[in-house]
């Protein structure tokens, strides 16, 4: 095959993926709404462009599968017949059927997939009950139509627009236009005379404010709250008005360029204005009606074309490797200028213009940094709804009726993690779909609760982080029932089982092999799935939070760091070296009182928090840097907790909290299990970022 | 701003010297003050207003600040305004 043959052949490949990807997803969005005859002609789109690409790639068993699929969807769009259960049932497998058929075509092994002749005698037996005939001319027809009006590779509609767009659009008001605005403003915008309220008090005055939407995220507490310096990071304004694009772009003169965007999103309907004039007695009006009508089709032409325009420069495809280069650089930029920023001669700088450039410099490189790591931000939304296939799947082999009810779909986290995240999410739910929920209805009805069980899939921020949380109104989770498991497994002995919480009990599910269940069924009950979640989340350096409560239900709480290539941390002094400990993992930090200090002969030294023992761990202990022994007393203690609960490191000297640049250790560091990477800090010093989970590892 | 007990009265309408004003006084009395309440009925004159109660909510999440209660507030200025990562 010749080289440019074959650099097609993977450019279909990845783009058959990408088309392939997301149609289980459609799929079932459509049996949600079945009237929305858009979704089944976009799934439509996707089955005919497979098709003609993989019949000329040579993928011909595939595009085979894919004209008999084509046949029954366009069945179905171009018909008025209720589309049943079993016939979604039959275009999810028959998405699977794909699935499965490219895999062996790229591996250009013989055979078929297992659902291949199921399917597809399926689907023979629904096109051989019409008149497939007819139904091929109108279909040739109307594909006609769709490729002359569309673009067709923007085959996402949701790219053109969101859901929460369609709404704001279908309340503007005849002749009105929907603007998106979004304020970005920079920490010193007030004492520039910034302020989002004027901005938005000027905007209503030409237009009616439709919604609003503010990120806190920066936000700080009291006691750092600096007045004056903007601590809003975004507000995105919907606004319906009749004026033009120009008149707000005026508004926004003395603000940077990088501090707003304004899209024009669409017009508001006009239909209820052409009925109207549509009267004999107001026939000059509808004459003069026609030409405005004309006109403004034609402007409305125009905008398409804008819009489509402003689609196609907005979305880019890009190598993430190139992406990861790019932000790797950054870092590198964002660690010279803390170097020069640090440098004593610099500091020491009385030239107001040099340091004014210099502060100009330290800003602009931190938007830089912001912006690079923004590109790697992608809503979890894709994921979050694949997970209704996992949840439709395991209700039809389960016979249980489960609600999935998602929210927080828009947060964003990293595109690295977002690829890792799919499985362990997979399992997290269908553990609490298999073993969470209640076995039949009947124990659900007893209980008093309805008779379709509930799980809530939920992301948001949370100080720093990414939460993603799955919770389920089910039976609950027995601890006694986890504690004589792990006892038995001979994972904690029966008089330190006492002494645990129930939520260190929970965390025991998390082991390998581990599983209560009575029945293994295929989903779940093996104990491999939640060390799938556990691996995970060490790679990501994330944990798991597992709450329950008998009869009421379980909840897992996922929690992982915005991103893996920054860090948030507090550094610490020990002895001569600066360490990193993960906020994350902090609990607080405290200078603990004589008296609440105790030693055990061989079982080390603890401090009493409140109503706890922490074990305290010396650091310079722990990583051999020396043999000093300072008084508990005298020194701070940082309470820390990883997946066997809470312990105090001890150390010299808090010295603040600090996002750094993730860098990985060389082979020679790579062994050592305390710390996870390094950071370079301002002044040039290397901090090793300690490892929480492999700091004091035998508590239990 | 108007004092009334544990609960505090500010409105929309606060200029940047009077949400200096009610920053220098809540700093220090944040323990006592249990509730803020928030005049909508006119336009935010600064949305400095609007980041200090962020902060007082974020430092004192018990706090009842009546505009801030839930994900969305109704406004007959600027529609529904929604706040995230309260």
């Amino acid at each position: 095959m010749s080289d440019k043959r074959e650099r097609l052949r993977a450019i279909f490949v990845e783009e058959a993926g990408e088309i392939i990807e997301d149609l289980d997803v459609k799929i079932i969005n459509f049996e949600e709404t079945p009237e929305d005859k858009d979704i089944l002609n976009d799934i439509f789109r996707g089955i005919h462009t497979l098709k003609g690409s993989a019949n000329s790639f040579g993928f011909t068993r595939l595009g085979e599968y894919v004209h008999h699929f084509e046949d029954v969807l366009d069945y179905y769009r171009t018909d008025d017949t209720e589309i049943s259960k079993d016939v979604i049932d039959l275009f999810l497998d028959s998405v699977d059927v794909v699935k499965e058929m490219l895999q062996i075509e790229i591996d250009e092994s013989d055979g078929f997939p297992e659902k291949y002749d199921e399917t597809l005698s399926l689907i023979r037996e629904i096109i051989s009950n019409k008149d497939t005939n007819l139904l091929k001319t109108k279909s040739i027809i109307d594909l006609g139509d769709e490729f002359s009006n569309e673009n067709f590779s923007d085959t996402d509609s949701s790219i053109v627009a969101k859901l929460d767009e369609s709404y704001m659009l279908a309340q503007c008001q005849n002749g009105e236009k929907l603007y998106k605005v979004e304020l970005l403003f920079e920490d010193d915008s007030f004492t520039r005379g910034l302020d989002h309220a004027n901005f938005l008090n000027i905007l209503g005055q030409n237009g009616r404010v439709l919604g609003t939407s503010w990120d806190f995220i920066n936000v700080p507490l009291l006691d750092s709250f600096e007045f004056r310096k903007n601590y809003i990071r975004n507000i995105l304004i919907y606004i319906a008005s009749s004026e033009q694009i120009e008149l707000f772009q005026d508004i926004f003169e003395f603000a940077e360029e990088q501090e707003w965007t304004l899209v024009e999103v669409g017009q508001g309907d006009r239909k209820e204005e052409t009925v109207a004039l549509d009267t004999e007695t107001h026939k000059e009006l509808k004459e003069e009606a026609v030409v405005e009508k004309k006109e403004i089709k034609d402007e409305q032409k125009k905008e398409e074309v804008k819009k489509t325009q402003l689609v196609k420069r907005s979305f880019v495809k890009i190598d993430t490797e190139k992406l990861d280069d790019l932000f790797d650089s950054v870092g590198e930029l964002v660690i010279s200028q803390n170097f020069l920023m640090e440098n004593e001669a610099v500091r020491q700088l009385e030239d107001v213009d040099l340091k004014r450039n210099l502060e100009t410099l330290y800003k602009i490189t931190r938007l830089i940094q912001n912006r690079v790591m923004g590109l790697r931000m992608v809503p979890i939304r894709d994921i979050f709804e694949k997970m209704k296939r996992v949840v439709r799947d395991v209700n039809k082999k389960t016979g249980k009726d489960a609600d999935l009810i998602l929210s927080g779909e828009d947060t964003e986290i990293d595109k690295t993690m977002i690829d890792k995240l799919a499985d362990p999410l997979i399992h997290v739910i269908r553990n609490a779909l298999d073993h969470g929920l209640e076995a039949d209805k009947e124990q659900r009805i007893n209980a008093g609760k309805s008779v379709t069980g509930k799980v809530h899939l939920k992301a948001y921020h949370q100080g720093g982080n990414i939460v993603i949380e799955v919770r389920d109104d089910g039976r609950g989770i027995d601890p006694k029932k986890i504690l004589t498991k792990a006892i038995e497994r001979g994972l904690v002995t029966e008089s330190e089982g006492a002494n645990l919480t129930d939520k260190q009990i929970f965390q025991f599910i998390m082991h390998a092999g581990f599983s209560t269940a009575e029945k293994v069924t295929d989903l779940s009950g093996r104990g491999v799935g939640l060390d799938v979640v556990k691996s995970f989340l060490e790679t990501m350096r994330g944990k798991v939070e597992i709450n329950s409560k008998m009869g009421e239900g379980s909840s897992f709480k996922i929690m992982l760091p915005l991103t893996l290539a920054i860090i948030d941390g507090m550094l610490v002094r020990t002895s001569d070296e600066i360490m990193i400990i993960p906020t994350l993992s902090i609990v607080e930090s405290f200078r603990p009182l004589k008296n609440s200090i105790h030693t055990a002969k061989g079982e080390g030294e603890y401090v009493k928090l409140r109503d706890e023992l922490l074990p305290v761990v010396r650091l310079n202990h722990i990583l051999d840097i020396s043999k000093e022994s300072v008084e508990i007393s005298e020194a701070t203690l940082v309470s820390v907790e990883n997946k066997n609960g809470k312990f105090a490191i001890l150390v010299d000297e808090l010295i603040g909290r600090q996002q750094v640049v993730v860098k990985s250790l060389g082979k020679a560091l790579a062994g050592i299990k305390e710390v996870t990477g390094g950071a370079v800090l301002g002044n040039g010093d290397i901090a090793l970022i300690l490892n929480v989970d492999e700091l004091h590892t035998n508590m239990v | 701003m108007i004092v009334d007990g544990e609960n505090l009265i500010v409105s929309c309408d606060e200029a940047q010297d009077e949400i200096e004003e009610l920053y220098d006084f809540i700093k220090p009395r944040l323990d006592y003050i249990e509730s803020i309440t928030v005049e909508s009925d006119v336009k935010l004159a600064s949305s400095l207003l609007l980041q200090l109660l962020v902060s007082i909510k974020k430092s004192k999440p018990s706090m009842n600040i009546s505009i801030l209660g839930g994900e969305v507030h109704e406004s007959k200025f600027y529609g529904a305004m929604y706040w995230s990562n309260l």
